[in-house]
């Protein structure tokens, strides 16, 4: 490979492990930055060198664009890779990595700031002749806005401008609540983006969420490798992601991926990029975002293509072409990836933590794990433990084996998600391929945890350990002297 | 009856009889036993894998993880009693107050919000569980707690 022969990587948890094994893979050195609450973080095992950076809190330090490129000088990296969140789509960043002589792996920084305006995106998509729904954008004409959306009609979705995430973004099917809820957006958007300008799209009733992996080179060529079905959220946030999508004919799966290249190719796309569709149950489908990054669900992607993303973009950053045409694309089988989350179903999602006490991995699924035996889970960063990616032949294959992979896995001294992710695979819906973004928040039932069938052995186990409830079996109960409650 | 097993927040009724030597047994007569990798309840048999952290015992048996706690009778009871008044506001998660609304002394209605809370960047609004006079709110803004903690509370009636 020409170009740099060190690659830092600017990110955290399961990501800077992922992406350091592919900087490994082809023989570059790897660099990393980490905080030091962050302390046993997978990545750190992989990094040929590090350095610790510092802010006001851990996420502040990633977030530190002129820290990580001097950290970056100062190992003799020639490339900074972002991952997904934090300064991956900071066109600023982008640029002053450029400006301090090292490549950047990702887009030019006037695709980013392109593609990170969310009306400008639009706007430019539609203007080339792609699909996008109905809307009304404020700063088109802000004094005629909230009449123009109200004419719009229900059901709306408000977006904030600057926005992305599902932050700040609301559904809005009466329209006598309108106002309150532009206000609410407006300020949401201010808090999260300091930017409270909205626009407003007709909401597509149960949709799903499609979006297609791109990439292009710095020589012209763009491709496709496919679809990703990601339509199984909670919050506006993925949790289940898949290759192919079960909603797509070879017909609709040519238009929509070619729709996505003409999007990509237009804009002068180079590197890795997805673009997002929203699709109705008409398999009418419209432009949603384009993220200028890697995606946190790539994986499915490399599974049923045989590609190694990351590798790709190291080797586009370089100036490398491409190397193959899209005909040279091919996909086999059916992958999934489930999000592993520190986070209570039962209580609205709400994040946890605690220690990680015990971590054994399943055999038969792909694991990038962002946590490792001995580390913990803090409240510093977001709820993502890491992720199993399953490839079987067919799609029922792959549900089976991610349902054992679920099983299998083993994780103790934090509340997780993946109880749940089994009842969820398991629903009627979802085996059958009925997906839309909304299915989870209709399936209230599977977030509680039912009696467990091994509940006898668990209350042994609980009375086995209590050492006060032996005392209490071998002698005369003394239920106040019940201090350490195991046995030591 | 001498204590009881909470299963992933769920408290059980339990006791155990016999003894080490002779073996124990559940409260409707089956064998227990345990070994570091197994536990066994009359004829059934699962492989666990166990790890304590403190007074809580994580077990991963039969395809899932679940989280234990042992607490005798009183002190289950006594717990039970204080949470019942519906003075408290708790902790959902651990993480840091980013907006105080009310202060002590302040009247409130049942749903008011008293604090805002955020927790790996996402808000969660605590609400006064009933109407009445805040007495006290425990924490500032930039505090952080952790799950459970009393974050306000109200006056009694």
């Amino acid at each position: 490979m020409t170009g740099f022969e060190a690659v830092l990587v600017a990110n955290r948890g399961e990501i800077a492990a992922r992406v350091l094994r592919s900087v490994k893979a082809l023989g570059l050195r790897a660099l990393l930055v980490a905080h030091a609450d962050d302390g046993a973080a997978p990545g750190l095992d992989l990094a040929d060198d590090m350095r610790f950076i510092t802010g006001a809190t851990p996420v502040s330090a990633f977030l530190d664009g002129a820290q990580i490129i001097a950290a970056a000088q100062a190992m003799g990296a020639g490339a900074i890779h972002p991952g997904y969140g934090f300064l991956a789509e900071n066109a600023d960043f982008a640029a002053a990595v450029a400006a301090a002589g090292l490549v950047f792996v990702g887009p030019p920084p006037a695709v980013i700031r392109l593609m990170g305006d969310k009306v400008r995106a639009r706007n430019f998509v539609a203007s080339r002749g792609f699909p996008v729904a109905a809307g009304v954008i404020e700063d088109d004409d802000p004094a005629g806005f909230a009449e123009a959306a109200r004419a719009l009609g229900p059901p709306l979705l408000i977006k904030p401008s600057a926005g992305g995430g599902g932050k700040g973004m609301r559904i809005v099917r009466d329209m006598a609540v309108l106002d309150d809820e532009l206000a609410r957006a407006r300020s949401e958007g201010l808090r999260y983006f300091g930017d409270g300008r909205l626009f407003v799209e007709r909401y597509i009733e149960r949709p799903r969420h499609i979006e297609v992996q791109v990439l292009g080179d710095r020589h012209g060529n763009v491709v496709h490798l496919f679809e990703r079905e990601c339509s199984l959220q909670r919050r506006f946030q993925k949790i289940v992601e898949e290759a192919p999508s079960p909603a797509l004919d070879e017909g609709l799966r040519a238009r929509i991926c070619a729709a996505a290249v003409g999007i990509a190719a237009a804009a002068g796309y180079q590197n890795a990029g997805t673009v997002e569709f929203i699709m109705g149950g008409d398999g009418a489908f419209y432009f949603l975002e384009m993220n200028t990054r890697l995606q946190v669900e790539h994986p499915v992607t490399e599974a049923i293509t045989g590609r190694d993303l990351v590798a790709d973009q190291l080797r586009i950053a370089a100036g490398e072409p491409l190397g193959f045409a899209q005909g040279d694309v091919t996909r086999s089988g059916h992958a999934i990836e489930m999000r592993l989350c520190a986070e209570a179903p039962g209580r609205d999602f709400a994040p946890t933590t605690g220690p990680v006490l015990r971590l054994s991995l399943p055999a038969g699924a792909r694991c990038d794990m962002g946590v490792r035996e001995g580390g913990a889970v803090t409240p510093a960063f977001d709820p993502l433990l890491g992720k199993l990616i399953v490839h079987a032949a067919t799609r029922d294959a792959a549900l089976a084996a991610a349902d054992a992979a679920l099983a299998g896995l083993v994780l103790l001294g934090v509340e997780t998600n993946i109880a749940y992710l089994r009842r969820l695979l398991a629903d009627p819906d979802v085996v059958a391929g009925r997906l839309h973004t909304g299915l989870i928040g209709e399936r209230p039932d599977l977030l509680a945890e039912p009696e467990p069938m091994a509940r006898d052995g668990l209350l042994a186990l609980g009375l086995l350990n209590s050492s006060e409830a032996r005392r209490a079996a071998e002698a005369v109960p003394a239920l106040h002297a019940a201090m350490g409650a195991w046995r030591a | 009856m001498t204590g009881f097993v909470i299963i992933d927040g769920v408290a059980h009724a339990a006791g155990l009889a016999g003894n080490a030597a002779l073996g124990f047994r559940l409260g409707d007569g089956r064998a227990a036993a345990m070994t570091a990798d197994t536990v066994q309840v009359g004829a059934q048999s699962w492989p666990v894998v166990t790890a304590l952290d403190g007074d809580i015992l994580w077990v991963h048996i039969d395809g899932a993880a679940h989280r234990i706690e042992w607490r005798d009778a009183v002190s289950h009871l006594a717990d039970a009693a204080g949470d019942a008044g519906g003075d408290a506001m708790r902790a959902p998660m651990p993480g840091s107050v980013i907006t105080v609304n009310a202060v002590a002394g302040a009247a409130v209605a049942a749903g008011d919000v008293v604090l805002i809370i955020e927790s790996m960047k996402l808000e969660t609004a605590i609400r006064a569980p009933r109407a009445g006079v805040v007495a006290a709110v425990h924490f500032g803004v930039g505090a952080v707690f952790d799950r459970d903690a009393l974050l306000a509370e109200l006056a009694a009636d």
